[in-house]
């Protein structure tokens, strides 16, 4: 008995470690995620790229293999908060890595998980291009042009980036903007 | 009411008039300005309410509580009137609270200045979210009530003050006023005692009292041309007064006056012997009558013509009238050449004595002469009465026991005196 206690101890209890930590191995907090999970539907319809919505709305979740459960479990939370969609629109999710970043093309918003500069770059660059909204888990993408993100200060609130939307070619609503902080770049600070 | 002076009926006018006026001005005035201050509060509630709610909303759909909450704090810190702000969800639960000071009496009207109720519904879905209670103090409210209150209470005694003046300034000019009055009511123009001189003044009051003072100067003007004239007048009234008096006494005096001879005429004689009467009758005392009569004055008038006769019957007046001694005794012509004497408390002897001194002085006179013309001497018969009146006698019977002897002595021969013994 005495031996089992030990190999349990000596090689089960740090597998389920190693397995916890592997589940957040990025460290995405899951009130966040909740957060995201309710703003990115009404992002997509206090912006401009309602105006592409027909009959529904598509979320395009990038992310790192790493990241993958985490992506699915934005979007189970996605689907929990609004499960007959937004408004009148139904709501689809994509899920793709950073190197087919095509998923997005009928996307009217693109949200990203951490990455390499490199990706990040690219998904800002397909978003620019196709004047599609982006937003980021980590705010510091801000810097590198994403849309938006979310302020994790004394309190929690949308993060715009004014300028890269007004690359973009977005525009939010302006309640959205009251209600976010303004992200000034590196430059302009 | 018409027994009010002017100047009361003047003050209690304007007094009415003006608070009639300040305060329809005021009433309008500050319902006006109550008016707009509500609908100022309301506009401003409602605008606050509905900047705030759609934020909140927002907020709320993306789940952000701690951002609703600093918000809500940041808007009660901001709005001080915000008496208590409370939030609740779809479900009644409680999101968000603040009461201030944590003792509030909350205002009772429930009115869009005190209190909002605002539905919070999904900026995006439009769904009902839950509502927002909102209760502001009504201190701005009850402040501009007591600023206007104040402010009414200003003007009226501002009002007030004015027309404490304005009564001392109507009672000052009607003071003037009275003082003119009370001049023009003792004016007496024959006093001339009117004291006020003319005025400087250029107002209603001064002209007035101008034109009084120009009446009064012409009233003087007037009185003494009045005075004058009546002054003439009077002289000449008593000028003609005189006249007439003199007029009337030469009319008397003609009246009972023969004018031939200037005695007394026979009228005047009655008269005369009337009182007499009544006279010695109440004094008991004797009356003596003498009647004479100019002998042969047929002759004189038919010898030497009227003319004649009329300087006879003037002399023989004269030497009758010169042979009176008492102021009582009286002569008269009596008719034609025959003249009549009455002697008061006179005995029968006394007046015979008279008629002989009258016989005496015809006998000094002689003949009358008249242009060159002489008569030759005259003479006279007397017949003598004596009678003391009593109520047994009349005083004609004076005169016909006089005529009675009268006609004896002409009868004995003329130039005679005869006494009747009646």
């Amino acid at each position: 008995m005495d031996t089992i206690k030990k190999a349990l101890y000596r090689y089960f209890v740090p597998f389920l470690m190693l397995y916890a930590s592997s589940l957040n191995a990025s460290g995405y907090d899951d009130d966040v995620l909740e957060i995201f999970s309710k703003m990115l539907p009404r992002f997509v319809l206090m912006s401009n790229q309602k105006n592409l919505l027909k009959e529904r709305l598509e979320i395009c979740i990038l992310n790192d293999k790493i990241d993958e459960k985490t992506a699915l479990m934005l979007m189970s939370k996605i689907d929990t908060n609004y499960p007959n969609g937004i408004k009148n629109y139904k709501i689809r999710l994509v899920e793709g890595d950073y190197a087919n970043v095509n998923v997005c093309r009928n996307s009217q918003l693109i949200f990203m998980f951490d990455s390499t500069d490199e990706n990040i770059a690219k998904a800002i660059r397909y978003s620019k291009e196709n004047h599609v909204l982006s937003m980021s888990y980590d705010a510091k993408y801000l810097e590198n042009g994403v849309g938006a993100s979310l302020f994790l200060g004394r309190k929690v609130v949308p993060y715009i980036n004014i300028n890269a939307l007004h690359k973009n070619g977005v525009e939010f609503d302006n309640l959205l903007v009251q209600i976010s902080k303004i992200y000034a770049s590196e430059e302009v600070r | 009411m018409r027994n009010l002076s002017i100047q009361m009926k003047m003050i209690i006018g304007v007094i009415c008039f003006t608070l009639l006026i300040v305060s329809l001005e005021r009433y309008q005035f500050s319902e006006n300005i109550v008016e707009q201050f509500i609908a100022s509060q309301k506009s401003k509630n409602r605008l606050l309410i509905d900047t705030i709610s759609p934020v909140i909303s927002l907020n709320a759909s993306l789940g952000l509580s701690d951002a609703n909450k600093e918000y809500l704090d940041r808007i009660v810190e901001q709005n001080d009137d915000i008496l208590s702000l409370t939030l609740r969800d779809n479900d009644g639960k409680m999101v968000y609270s603040y009461v201030k000071n944590n003792e509030v009496h909350f205002p009772a009207r429930a009115d869009e200045i005190h209190y909002f109720m605002k539905r919070i519904v999904d900026p995006v879905t439009e769904e009902y979210y839950g509502k927002a209670d909102i209760y502001f103090d009504d201190h701005e409210y009850q402040a501009v009530i007591h600023k206007n209150r104040v402010i009414t209470l200003q003007i009226f005694i501002v009002t007030f003050v004015l027309l404490i003046g304005f009564i001392f300034l109507i009672k000052r000019e009607f003071r003037y006023l009275q003082k003119l009055t009370e001049n023009v009511l003792t004016y007496d123009p024959q006093l001339n005692n009117f004291r006020l001189a003319k005025s400087d003044r250029k107002d209603e009051v001064g002209i007035i009292h101008n034109a009084v003072v120009a009446l009064v100067e012409k009233i003087d003007s007037y009185a003494k041309l009045l005075h004058e004239t009546n002054h003439s007048l009077e002289e000449k009234v008593a000028l003609r007064t005189k006249e007439l008096q003199d007029a009337n006494r030469q009319l008397k005096e003609l009246s009972v006056t023969d004018p031939l001879t200037q005695l007394s005429n026979r009228r005047h004689f009655e008269t005369h012997l009337h009182d007499v009467w009544l006279l010695a009758k109440r004094s008991h005392l004797e009356i003596s009558v003498i009647m004479c009569d100019i002998d042969y004055f047929k002759t004189v008038n038919d010898q030497f013509g009227h003319l004649m006769g009329d300087v006879v019957l003037k002399e023989i007046a004269a030497i009758l009238t010169a042979s009176l001694k008492r102021s009582s005794d009286f002569v008269a012509r009596y008719g034609g050449e025959e003249f009549i004497i009455v002697l008061y408390d006179t005995k029968i002897t006394a007046a015979e004595e008279l008629c002989r001194t009258i016989q005496n002085r015809l006998k000094e006179t002689g003949s009358f002469e008249y242009q060159g013309v002489k008569t030759e001497p005259i003479t006279m018969s007397f017949g003598i009465s004596n009678m003391i009146p009593s109520k047994n006698n009349v005083e004609e019977d004076l005169i016909k026991f006089a005529d009675l002897a009268l006609y004896k002595a002409k009868e004995d021969g003329r130039n005679r005196i005869v006494l009747s013994m009646d």
